[in-house]
């Protein structure tokens, strides 16, 4: 569905995407990750089209996104607009975006309008940092544009207002499917919601894979180090931690089921990374040059 | 509707909200005008005075120079990162620029246009001598179609000129504009200082007299290469307010 080609970026003499290449798929939640600075927003607004790219491709349905009203049409990006919207009210953002994105659903607007008790009469920049948030969300779900892309989707917003967005989100996305980007820095919060994952690091596409085929691979291992020394040779170690006799060591890596066995058998505990802690694991420096 | 038509729906969503406010503003000034000019003596009036003669409908023209010059430059500082932001061309978003412009300075050319005309007839009901010749149109000889296509010619150029700056302050910002101002003006004067003055001389007569075939056709060029050259200028400009 999504296309991207040996992308670059950069601004001035700081070099933020190269060559990023990536394939997305029709109808899926991809999970955008990467530390501060590696070009996530870049790449996300390249997609759609806000900022210039300097060399490389992104097509949309076969189609180069960039200035091309038909790829565009289909694209729906939400992120922190600041003073852009800030002197409009919300009903007449509203009325804009309906304007704007050709499949709208003022019924579903309206509705989420109500879920987030959102006070559509007030300016944009009069609402709380949530509520502006809000505003976005709201626009990114009732455009039912074909990609939608939320950028720091929980930006300002608390915990319950959160969750009600991933909620509603699963909800829509279950009944009108799309093809969905999430950037975000709470991973575990929504790491249920991801099919796939790309991770950033350096401006470069560092991880793409299926969510579950990802965690399968990262595991916990705790035992003592004699029982662990086969596979700190042979397989990719992304932590370690030391307790007295005990080591726990992260791996990211496939395990045979033979292998598993005798671990097991060693008494060697195994348990799944979580999400969040893989991403830092594999994203930190010091770290991943444990694993190499 | 294809994106092309949503854009220029979506632009004129603003010039509705623009032009009514620049009405209001323009029939209240003339109104507010008329009554000064009524009850004050004849040596402190309002609107334009030449002697004894007296146009409040004229002074028109400052408030709307005023507003297409804001208007202009506040299209890419307010809609531009709006539109692109909802997923509009910059293409898209010229072309909708181009229409609303047209019909913006036509529908502030009617209005003004009549405002000019019965504006002598007002004037002489007060007690005061109207102004007629205004140098483009003359109210009382020239026909009031005649009036309305001269200002909208006039406003048209001025606000497609205001769209090539706007989206060179849009993409350079202030500072950068006013520097590269400051060089060309102090580089051509240098270089050869009367095609400075030829050119303000040439842009004076042409906003001063009545316009000919060539100035309408020199007044056309100037519009078209404006807009052109605002599109070169947006076409590969990013929208502000990103974090990187």
């Amino acid at each position: 569905m999504l296309e991207v080609k040996n992308l670059n970026k950069s601004y001035g003499k700081n070099q933020v995407l190269t060559n990023v290449n990536l394939t997305l798929e029709e109808n899926k939640i991809y999970g955008l990750l990467g530390r501060n600075g590696v070009g996530k927003t870049t790449l996300l607004n390249i997609i759609a089209g806000q900022i210039v790219k300097d060399s490389g491709e992104v097509k949309l349905h076969n189609q180069d996104v960039f200035e091309n009203s038909k790829a565009m049409e289909d694209i729906c990006i939400v992120e922190d607009r600041g003073a852009a919207f800030g002197e409009q009210n919300v009903n007449r953002l509203f009325e804009l975006a309906k304007i704007m994105y050709k499949d709208w659903d003022e019924e579903y607007k309206n509705y989420l309008v109500s879920q987030f008790s959102l006070d559509t009469k007030k300016k944009y920049k009069k609402l709380s940092r949530g509520y502006q948030t809000i505003v976005g969300l709201i626009i990114g779900l009732a455009s039912r544009s074909s990609l939608t892309i939320f950028d720091e989707p929980s930006l300002g917003l608390d915990a319950v207002f959160r969750y009600k967005f991933y909620n509603l989100l699963l909800g829509d996305y279950g009944k009108n499917p799309r093809t969905i980007i999430i950037s975000t820095h709470l991973i575990d919060e929504v790491s249920n919601l991801f099919e796939d994952i790309i991770i950033l690091s350096q401006g470069e596409v560092m991880i793409k894979g299926e969510t579950h085929m990802l965690l399968k691979k990262a595991n916990f291992l705790s035992g003592k180090e004699e029982n662990l020394l086969k596979i700190i040779d042979s397989k990719k170690v992304i932590s370690r931690e030391e307790f007295g006799k005990t080591i726990i060591l992260g791996i990211f890596d496939d395990l045979t089921q033979d292998e598993i066995h005798d671990l097991k058998s060693n008494g060697v505990e195994i348990s799944q990374i979580p999400l969040q802690k893989l991403f830092v694991y594999l994203t930190e420096k010091d770290t991943v040059k444990v694993g190499i | 509707m294809d994106s092309s038509k949503r854009m220029i729906k979506f632009q004129n969503q603003w010039v509705k909200k623009s032009l009514t406010s620049i009405w209001i503003i323009m029939i209240t000034l003339d109104l507010l005008g008329y009554a000064v000019n009524y009850y004050s003596s004849k040596t402190s009036s309002m609107g334009l005075v030449n002697d004894d003669l007296l146009s409040v409908a004229g002074a028109n023209t400052l408030v709307i120079g005023i507003f297409l010059v804001t208007y202009g430059i506040m299209v890419y500082y307010e809609n531009f990162p709006i539109a692109i932001g909802f997923s509009a061309t910059r293409g898209d978003f010229c072309k909708a620029v181009i229409i609303s412009n047209i019909i913006m300075c036509l529908a502030i050319a009617v209005v003004f246009g009549l405002l000019m005309y019965i504006d002598r007839f007002i004037v002489s009901a007060i007690g005061r001598q109207p102004m007629v010749e205004f140098g483009i149109f003359n109210t009382a000889e020239d026909n009031i179609l005649y009036i309305i296509f001269s200002m909208f010619i006039l406003f048209l150029t001025l606000i497609s000129l205001v769209n090539f700056v706007g989206s060179l302050l849009y993409k350079v910002g202030w500072i950068k504009f006013l520097i590269g101002y400051l060089a060309i003006t102090i580089l051509v004067k240098l270089y050869n200082n009367s095609i400075w003055v030829n050119m303000w001389d040439n842009l004076r007569k042409t906003l001063t007299t009545r316009i000919t075939p060539i100035s309408l056709i020199y007044l056309l060029i100037t519009i078209f290469t404006s807009y052109i050259l605002g599109y070169l200028v947006i076409k590969r400009t990013n929208i502000k307010c990103i974090k990187n």
